[in-house]
């Protein structure tokens, strides 16, 4: 199981990397994402509040079936934590390369 | 449940959170809700699928700044002021160094009466187990003095034990009860609300 803090920290990367592809709304991002992830609705929710405050995107409305639906755009702001984080991930992808290794050598 | 019932539980659920964050939340799931059945899931399978309101809401208040908890929580109370929230941040200094000492005499109490019980049962096991070693030894002729008076030590001994022996367990279920009594004591202090 992975740590908590880790994991958390994973899945608001999936958000942004969902949003990166370009905007979207609650229940589409819970889909794009569940391929890879288990993320349920009501974790979804403080996540996407989280990233709102931190700057990172910014919600609108869209008119839809005669209802609103809120949109998620990711903002310069986002697509740059996201960036850092891809970049910090590739130190650790070269980590685990080498537990790998090391339990090959068993 | 249907849409409307399950939206009605959860803004029960969250009554403890400032209203407008509560409506907040409850549009969004209200849109979802909405989202789903539009992908074919009839309103109680959405709603199964969303899982139980009770659950769901302490997950969300969970996750919630607790400055907006505990904003939410003064608003409720009685002393709805500023100056009650200033009194409580003001204060803090005093009352949370009172709250760990109170916490810290009651966790030293419980371990003195462990404590006692452990040398109680230690006596105990001593007084049987000298009893037996003098079992072992009276025959063999290795008790100095007359060995009347050793047997009459050795029944002493064993009586006495037996006797303690017998009261171990109620002083255990006893401690037992006062032990899990100050566990929850001391969880009804951070879990004020629960359901």
């Amino acid at each position: 199981m992975l740590d908590a803090q880790m994991k958390r920290g994973l899945i608001e990367n999936c958000v942004l990397a969902a949003l990166a592809r370009g905007d979207s709304y609650g229940y589409q991002i819970i889909k794009d994402m569940s391929a890879f992830v288990a993320v349920t609705e009501s974790t979804l929710y403080p996540i996407l509040r989280r990233l709102e405050s931190a700057g990172a995107l910014t919600v609108y409305s869209v008119e839809h079936n005669g209802r609103l639906r809120k949109f998620y755009h990711l903002t310069d702001a986002g697509r740059r934590r996201l960036e850092s984080f891809a970049a910090d991930w590739g130190e650790l992808a070269a980590m685990y390369d080498f537990i790998r290794e090391g339990l090959g050598h068993e | 449940m249907n849409k409307q019932e399950y939206l009605d539980a959860l803004r029960r659920a969250l009554e403890q959170m400032p209203s407008e964050e509560r409506e907040k939340q409850l549009a969004y799931y209200d849109e979802l809700i909405q989202d789903m059945c539009e992908d074919g899931m009839t309103e109680t399978e959405a709603t199964a699928r969303l899982g139980d309101p009770q659950r769901v809401a302490q997950e969300l208040l969970t996750a919630l700044p607790l400055s907006t908890l505990v904003k939410s929580r003064v608003r409720t109370g009685e002393g709805s002021s500023p100056l009650v929230i200033a009194l409580l941040i003001l204060g803090f200094p005093l009352w949370f160094p009172l709250l760990v000492s109170a916490f810290a005499v009651v966790l030293s109490l419980l371990i003195t009466l462990w404590a006692l019980f452990i040398s109680y049962a230690a006596v105990a096991v001593a007084l049987l187990l000298s009893a037996l070693a003098m079992a072992a030894a009276l025959p063999l002729g290795y008790v100095e003095g007359p060995p009347l008076m050793a047997a009459g030590l050795l029944l002493t001994f064993a009586g006495a034990g037996i006797l303690l022996a017998l009261g171990l367990p109620p002083l255990a279920r006893l401690l037992g009860r006062a032990t899990k009594a100050m566990g929850r004591g001391v969880k009804s202090i951070f879990i004020k609300k629960e359901r």
